[in-house]
Formats: structure tokens, sequence, C-alpha cells
């Protein structure tokens, strides 16, 4: 039963992704890499997350590909130019460091597939938004706060840039 | 759903049948409910609506089709079946088709994790709270789309409003549930819900307190200025007058609907009429206990339970009933006061919104969360936390200590805080005329 559904979530999630490189408009593409999103999402509630889940909706469905599309439609920019383009020598580089990440994310499933998964409870236990939450304010506590940190001026940067020219 | 159709099935009956079979079937079930009941509640609430805001307006609206009107939702909705779709010549088409379902969608997955009575949760996540906001959030990429595709500049307009207006609001939305959140120490809506058993005051913070399901959030201090901060949110989410920005008719047509037609149209209207209501149940759930209430909890004690097998059936039908009873009501008492707004407010400008939400509702919802902090040390924290002032008090003391501090700290915020937005506002006034002033 969950394999059914793991390939079907799956299969989802790489046609989103390989109709997003192929689409000729921005904001579709977009919205391919929306469904590849939720796909993914999915996928952690497969695997027994659904504190991930919801993590990865809010903060990739919601919030980061609104912004995408947010961006995208207010400048206009849905239409491919017709102009050559500059970056060309990157779509080979990409292909290649691609290939390399598939090589090594199969060669790491292939090597970790011999130890088999924690049971269903440990697994629970593991996803727990108490458990996560305890792990970033003890053991991770240095690169909660850096991020934090990374925010907080993108914060200020707002704030400033919209400040320049006016009186309040 | 699964428990008693087991009891029924292999207990009443003893049929036998395996335990998949009674999953699938139980599944089909609440899924066929909640597919069947969001509808019902969209027909009723565009009734109650209508018959609500004609009142304020001292008209007597829909009272033809059936006795008091009561049928005219259904004539409504045949009337949008048999109109003609229409799709823009310029428009995306593809895109265009699909945006009211993923608008649709997300509203209609939301009811997966409302609980209607007690043990009546369709889906028992242990993110629930989580949940019901991040697939809320989706609907905004519809708006976005349906906005995009149309090829209009009203459409776009309207669509970009929604959005800024539905990103921002969620921030206090989700700040003041955070505060709750805290309290409760748990994210799941079900876990919120038996929290606010009691009397007036959680039994869970005084231990003795008669249960008579009144142990609502909101009456805390922390509860209420997350219940105020919360219910404003909601109505900016949920496109309600205040804050009907994104659909403001006299600037805008119909904002991102203006190219729909039809049932597509229909679908919109649907899909905001479902959020409204659950926003509004949602706030019952989070302040006011959902279906907690005298009696409840009584009843449910001796039904069929996961707990207690051997309970009589015939309680969790009373049980569910006096539940889903109590639910409803503060369900569409909370309606009745967003249409009440409506009949008494005009609506905002864009930049009054975007200040309300960014300059007063977030700092004092930030303040709230410090506020639940402390409640959360008074009530519950000993020597092995650090809290030494409070060791060997009682729990009457601790909370009563814990609801003072909180009020007092409110209070003060808002104060505060109402003092810095008005000079804030009224400062920006005197910009904008002298720079008005400075081009003429």
């Amino acid at each position: 039963m969950e394999l059914i559904l793991f390939l079907i979530t799956a299969l989802i999630a790489i046609v989103g992704a390989v109709a997003m490189l192929v689409s000729r408009n921005a904001v579709h593409s977009a919205l391919f890499l929306l469904l590849n999103f939720a796909a993914i999402a999915v996928l952690f509630l497969l695997l027994q997350a659904p504190f991930l889940f919801t993590i990865q909706l809010t903060v990739y469905a919601g919030a980061i590909m609104v912004l995408f599309l947010f961006v995208v439609m207010l400048l206009g920019a849905e239409k491919v130019e017709d102009t050559p383009d500059r970056i060309a020598w990157q779509q080979p580089l990409a292909l290649l460091l691609g290939l390399a990440l598939l090589v090594v994310s199969v060669v790491v499933g292939l090597g970790g597939a011999t130890n088999p998964p924690p049971e269903s409870e440990a697994l629970i236990q593991f996803s727990d938004p108490r458990t996560l939450g305890a792990l970033l304010f003890t053991d991770y506590l240095l690169p909660f706060e850096v991020t934090g940190f990374i925010l907080l001026i993108a914060v200020i940067g707002v704030v400033v840039l919209n400040q320049r020219g006016r009186k309040i | 759903m699964y428990d008693i159709l087991q009891a029924l099935i292999n207990g009443t009956f003893g049929w036998g049948w395996p335990d998949w079979l009674i999953y699938l079937i139980s599944s089909l079930v609440v899924v066929t409910i909640i597919l069947v009941v969001a509808p019902l509640q969209m027909l009723f609430f565009t009734y109650y609506e209508r018959r609500v805001i004609a009142r304020m307006q001292d008209r007597i609206g829909p009272n033809r089709v059936g006795p008091e009107g009561i049928w005219q939702p259904i004539a409504d909705g045949v009337k949008m079946f048999t109109k003609e779709d229409i799709v823009p010549e310029a428009a995306d088409r593809i895109v265009h088709f699909l945006a009211p379902c993923v608008v649709v969608a997300p509203t209609i997955l939301m009811f997966a994790v409302v609980p209607w009575g007690p043990g009546m949760t369709p889906v028992d996540l242990p993110t629930s709270l989580l949940f019901f906001f991040a697939v809320s959030s989706i609907s905004a990429v519809g708006l976005m789309m349906a906005g995009w595709a149309s090829n209009n500049k009203f459409s776009l307009l309207g669509a970009m409003r929604a959005v800024a207006q539905m990103v921002s609001y969620e921030i206090p939305a989700v700040l003041s549930l955070i505060a709750i959140v805290m309290i409760v120490g748990s994210l799941s809506i079900n876990s919120i819900i038996e929290y606010q058993a009691g009397l007036l005051i959680s039994n869970r913070d005084l231990p003795g307190i008669p249960d008579l399901g009144l142990g609502w959030f909101v009456f805390t201090p922390v509860g209420f200025v997350a219940f105020i901060a919360f219910f404003i949110a909601a109505l900016a989410e949920g496109e309600r007058t205040p804050f009907d920005i994104p659909e403001a008719d006299s600037e805008i047509v119909a904002g991102y609907m203006t190219e729909y037609s039809g049932m597509k149209f229909g679908l919109f209207y649907l899909a905001q009429y479902v959020l409204n209501f659950l926003l509004c149940a949602i706030t019952a759930i989070l302040f006011f206990g959902g279906w907690q209430g005298p009696g409840v909890n009584w009843l449910y004690a001796q039904a069929i339970t996961p707990t207690n097998p051997d309970g009589n059936g015939l309680f969790n039908v009373l049980a569910g009933a006096l539940g889903v009873f109590y639910f409803l009501l503060k369900t569409y008492i909370f309606f009745f006061v967003m249409v009440w707004l409506r009949g008494a407010f005009p609506r905002l400008r864009i930049d009054q919104l975007m200040d309300f939400g960014w300059k007063f509702l977030i700092p004092l919802t930030l303040a709230n969360l410090f506020s639940a902090a402390v409640w959360v040390a008074f009530t519950r924290w000993g020597a092995a936390e650090g809290m030494l002032i409070t060791v060997g008090w009682s729990p009457v003391l601790r909370w009563l200590a814990a609801f003072i501090i909180t009020l007092a700290i409110n209070i003060g915020v808002y104060l505060w805080l109402t003092q810095v937005y008005a000079a804030s506002q009224a400062e920006r006034r005197r910009v904008e005329l002298e720079e008005l002033s400075a081009t003429l």
C-alpha cells in the first residue's frame, strides 16, 4: 500500500521537476515547481514526519512559491526573452553536477539500504516537533542562531531600503 | 469512526470482518461526510449572511423560495450551474481552468482535521493545527493563478492585493496561535480542546476544578488578546469587510474573480464561504473550547472509546450530538459577528491594512507570546526549570500570580501600542498632506 503511494507521489515529483525545467513560461515553471514541492511534502508524510510535511507546505509551497509568483507576475517577466542566453555555459555544467548528485545519492542509498529502517514507534518519536525543537535549542543552537541573525539582517535591509527618500 | 465501526461490526454483529475493510469503510464514510458537509455549510452561510445583512440594512432579504426563503441557495446553485462558462480569448486556458480547483481543494482538505465533537475528528494528526494553516496558505497560489491567467489588469491587481493581505495577516494569526500552543504544549487540535475542560479555569492548571467544559482560553488574559488578534487576522484572511480590499467592487470590479463566470465563479464563492466557516470554527475551537460545554465530557465518559471499550453506544450519539451542537452554535455566532462587522464598518485602504497588521497586530501578538511564556513559567515550572519563586506555592496562588502578571503585561502593552500607533498614523497623515500641498 505504502509502496503504491510512494510510486505515485515520486512520479508526480519527477514529472513536476522535469516540466519545470522544460517549460517555456516562467509562471508555468513556478507552478510545476509548486507541484514538485507538494509531492515532496507528501513523501515526508509517508516517512511518518507530519511536522516536516506541514513545514514543507507552509515554507516552500505557501511562502516561497507565492513570493516567486508575485515577483514574476509583477514584473511581467513570464515570457522567455529572444536574446541569446548569456549564461549558456551553465547548462552542461548543471547537467554534469546533477548527474554526479544522482550517482552519489544512488550509491549512498544502496549503501544505506542494508540498514533496516527504524521501527515506526521510533520514527514517530524522531519526527515529533517536541524532539526537533529540543534539538534545535540544544545541539544545533549555534546554526539556529546564525540563521536567525541572517534573517534579521534581511528584515533590516528591507526596512532600510524602504525608508530611502521618505520622511517617516 | 474506526473504533465505532469496529465495535459495531465485529462486536455487536459479530461478523468478524478484517481490519483493513473496516478501515476502508470508515475512511470512505468520513470522506463522504466531509464532501457533503462542506458545500452544505456554504449554502447555509450564503442564506444566513443575506438574511442577517438584510435585517441590519432594514430590508427583508430572500424570502420567496420555500418557507422564509430557505431554498434560495439551492436556486442560486442551479442558476450557477446553468450559466455559460466564458474563458477570455487572451487567457491562459489551462491555468485559468485550474485556478478555482487550487482555491477550493485546500479549503476542503482543511476539514480533515476539524473536530466536530468528542471523538469525531476525521484525521487525528499530531500536528493538525500546523496542517490547518499550512494547507490554507496553498489557496493563495490559486488566487495568484486566477489573477494572472485571466490576463486582465483588474484580476491581477485583485490577486496581488489578496496575496499581500493573506501573507501579511498570516503572521499575527500564527503568532497568536503560538501563545496557545505554548500553554497547551501540543500542536494537535484535539489536545487543545481537551485542555479547555474545567470551569473558567483549565482543570489542568488547577486540579480539582469541576469539569463543566468551560475552561476556555478566552477567559485568560493571554487567550483573550490572542483571540482578538486572531479574529482580526481571520477577517483579513477570509476577505471579510473591513478587509475586503481584494474584491473591492467599487475599485477593481471583482478582483481576481472578474473574468470567471458560471460554476467557476461559483467555486470561488464556495471556497470563500467554506474558508469563512473554517476560520470561525477554528476561532471557536482554539479560544472557546470547540465542542466543550456543560455535559459533553460527562456523556462522553460513558461512551465507547479506545480507553473504555465496553461503554454504551447510545452515549456516543448523545455526546456527539451535544458536542456538534455547541461547536456549530459557537461557529455560527462568530459568523454572525463577521456579518455584523460587514454591516457596521467601511472598507480600509490597503496602506491602512498593512500598517495595522505590521505596526499594531504583530507587536501586540509578540508581547502576548511573552505573556504566554510568563503564564507557563508560573503555572507549570518548578525548581527544575529554575523558577525558584513559585516553589511551595499552592496551585491557586500560582494561577492567580500568572493571571495578574499577564493581565498587567497585556494591558500595559496594549495602551502603549495604541499611543505609538496613533502617533505614527497622525505623523503619516501630516507628511502626506505636506507632500500633497508641495505638489499642488
